[in-house]
């Protein structure tokens, strides 16, 4: 009897393995980044971190069960590539040291909840409609353009110094305004 | 140091303004106390939310693949690698942020809608059809039972099984065997039908035509068509005519016989005594589950349930349970016509409900319509907030089944998450399907069910009571003084409701499956 040719086959169980992997990386993706960013703010910086963790996470799938902490291990897998990035461009990036980074990531919070993370994305955006439009857009500058105090003093005229009281006071009166829909929610 | 003063710090180091002498300041608390080290995730948090949010759609695609020409990395081609990894997950990325993808009108092939289907059986299970599918061109074989295919220009087929039907476009079909009666308006005039023998043209009518063998007829009702052997003439037949060939005999004259072919009227008739029948067995299904000690809440959406915004309980022990308040919803049709059922599509529509006290095991079964997954995620039953032993059952926006136990004060995880994924991909849209759900906290073990078949068993930690306390079929509210808040309505229907505070067997979940679903049409299960 005719055979009929395969030419798209089933991908094997080592392939599927892999890519069920890195769809949970895809998944995790915003968390994993944002405990990245604990310990590299500078997002230039976090995006390379970012990259090499998903090709060593490629690389590692197979020693990934299923079914177990995927937040544990891709964060350890994460922590060593901040360590390793940062130690290349040392004298580039600013940086804490190395035994205060191992000391925050051991303390990094469990967040690995896409639901709540939804909740707080939802936040965010009505409580920077809340913020005085100065302090708005000076969030917007560093966040959206991803300029450093420095330019964004330069382009808006002002002295370095202010724009860091700005952007420090925004972020309290941000949190402040989230913290108060949380702290509804845990006596619900 | 005040609180302030490390805010300040944290602040400077994430704008990448920490001058080496408040650095040491910083390294020096965080080394020294938990506390700070809390505090600095909290400010450090909001820092990666920032970016998130401000850029939304930009991270909507992975990071990887975007940093790239921005930053002009050397190892273009790894990450270009990596991007191609990405994309094969893609699909996961579906409802991330606003990184929608640019609008593309969606096409169909689709000539015909199958708008009506009793008690189908279809050739093969990978041939399956369901009432209310649309029809691309293609075969129908249909073994036994009744199906109504109407066309979009407005021709009715009513077929009746065995029959082997092939729409090969909007105006024309082949019959290879079986018997059908075909009704077609002034508009749509010229519409064919070929048999291994003959092609016959409507000219605004409705005739029967049955292929048995080498024997075929062609009974006309009303109007006339034109009947074309491969050999003899064009033939014209007016109403009451008939007109019989057997093999490569000559045509032969005949009576018009009605009686002889499935109508739509019969159609009617038939699903309006199935219906009786499947309503009967149904209720008496209920009325049984009804009676189980440990139901607490049992909706059944039927016109005698529902008083104005109430939604009556049936559950005979529910106890100090009461009936739910229905907000929005509009009535529709459930499983089966005659089965009544609320449609979840706006934001408002919600059905609001109440299970006391703690509870260490709960089943919860569902019968549902998903339409559309709008949402990231999308309710089934969810208790309000987020408070310990909060319950909260969805479908993600990409298919997976999802249910999330908020954990106790101090517990290790604020939230425990049981993922089942690709439950409702496309094919199981639009669809009447049975969910599941059962917390069994003695054998500390979570199933869910799909169609009566466990699709996830997931371990469970100990200790973990649910409290569900107010709750909503359908809708979620945040129970918070957060002025915006995610939406989270189903797209679909609900049209039974059941919530026992014990743990159902696999085999109960699926008895319960096999009584509720013998009525849904076209299911051939």
């Amino acid at each position: 009897m005719e055979r009929t040719h395969v030419t798209d086959p089933e991908p094997s169980p080592a392939d599927s393995h892999s890519l069920s992997v890195q769809r949970l990386f895809v998944q995790h993706q915003p968390q994993l980044r944002a405990f990245v960013m604990g310990l590299a703010p500078d997002f230039a910086t976090a995006d390379d971190v970012m990259q090499e963790a998903f090709l060593e996470i490629s690389r590692k799938a197979a020693e990934f069960a299923l079914g177990t902490n995927f937040q544990a291990w891709s964060r350890s897998i994460a922590k060593f590539k901040v360590l390793a990035v940062l130690r290349d461009r040392q004298r580039s990036a600013k940086r804490l040291a190395e035994d205060v980074l191992e000391a925050l990531a051991a303390s990094a919070p469990l967040d690995d909840d896409a639901e709540r993370h939804e909740v707080a994305v939802v936040r965010l955006r009505t409580c920077l409609e809340h913020l005085a439009p100065a302090a708005r857009e000076l969030v917007r500058l560093r966040y959206f353009g991803e300029h450093l105090p420095e330019a964004i003093a330069a382009l808006r005229a002002q002295s370095v110094g202010a724009v860091n009281v700005t952007l420090s006071r925004a972020r309290t009166a941000l949190r402040t305004c989230m913290e108060r829909g949380k702290a509804v929610d845990s006596h619900a | 140091m005040s609180d302030l003063r490390l805010s300040v710090l944290v602040s400077h180091h994430l704008d990448g303004q920490l001058p080496p002498d408040e650095q040491a300041e910083l390294e020096d608390v965080l080394r020294r106390s938990a506390g700070a080290r809390v505090q600095y995730w909290r400010e450090a948090a909001l820092h990666a939310l920032l970016h998130e949010v401000e850029n939304a759609g930009a991270l909507a695609m992975p990071r990887a693949c975007l940093a790239l020409p921005r930053r002009r990395r050397a190892i273009a081609a790894l990450a270009a690698a990596a991007c191609v990894a990405f994309s094969a997950g893609a699909a996961l990325w579906s409802w991330h942020g606003g990184g929608a993808p640019a609008p593309v009108e969606r096409t169909t092939t689709a000539i015909a809608v199958l708008s009506r289907v009793l008690d189908a059986q279809w050739a093969a299970p990978a041939d399956t059809h369901i009432q209310g599918e649309a029809l691309a061109p293609g075969w129908l074989h249909l073994r036994s039972g009744i199906a109504q295919i109407e066309f979009y220009n407005g021709v009715r087929l009513v077929c009746a099984g065995p029959i082997d039907v092939h729409l090969l476009s909007g105006k024309e079909a082949v019959l290879d065997a079986g018997r059908l009666s075909a009704e077609v308006p002034r508009l749509a005039r010229g519409f064919a039908i070929h048999t291994p023998r003959l092609t016959v043209v409507d000219l605004g009518t409705a005739f029967g035509l049955a292929v048995d063998g080498v024997h075929e007829e062609v009974h006309v009702f009303t109007g006339r068509v034109t009947l074309q052997t491969a050999s003899g003439p064009v033939q014209e037949l007016h109403a009451d005519q008939a007109m019989g060939v057997v093999g490569d005999g000559a045509p032969q004259a005949m009576h018009a016989d009605r009686s002889a072919f499935p109508s739509a009227a019969d159609l009617e008739r038939k699903s309006i005594a199935a219906q009786d029948q499947i309503m009967q067995a149904w209720n008496q299904a209920a009325a049984k589950l009804d009676a189980d000690p440990a139901l607490v809440l049992h909706f059944d959406f039927e016109k005698e349930s529902v008083a104005d915004r109430t939604l009556r309980n049936r559950a005979a022990h529910g106890g100090e349970v009461g009936d739910a308040t229905i907000v929005g919803c509009a009535a529709a049709e459930g499983r089966w016509r005659g089965k009544q059922a609320l449609e979840f599509r706006d934001q408002s529509d919600r059905v609001r409900a109440s299970v006391p006290g703690e509870l260490g095991a709960a089943s919860l079964v569902a019968w549902v319509r998903v339409d559309a997954l709008d949402h990231p995620f999308n309710s089934l039953f969810m208790t309000d907030g987020f408070a310990a032993g909060a319950l909260h059952w969805q479908i993600r926006g990409n298919g997976s089944l999802h249910m999330a136990v908020s954990g106790p004060a101090g517990a290790p995880a604020a939230q425990y998450n049981f993922d089942s994924p690709g439950v409702f991909a496309a094919a199981r849209l639009k669809r009447w399907t049975q969910v599941a759900m059962v917390y069994d906290g003695a054998r500390l073990q979570l199933t869910q069910y799909v169609d009566g078949q466990a699709a996830g068993r997931f371990p469970l930690q100990g200790g973990m009571a649910l409290r569900i306390g107010h709750g909503e079929l359908g809708n979620w509210n945040p129970a918070s003084s957060s002025d915006t808040s995610p939406v989270r309505n189903l797209t679909g229907r609900i049209d039974e409701f059941a919530f026992f505070s014990r743990a159902l067997s696999d085999a109960e979940v699926g008895d319960l499956y096999r009584s509720g679903s013998t009525g849904i049409p076209g299911d051939g299960r």
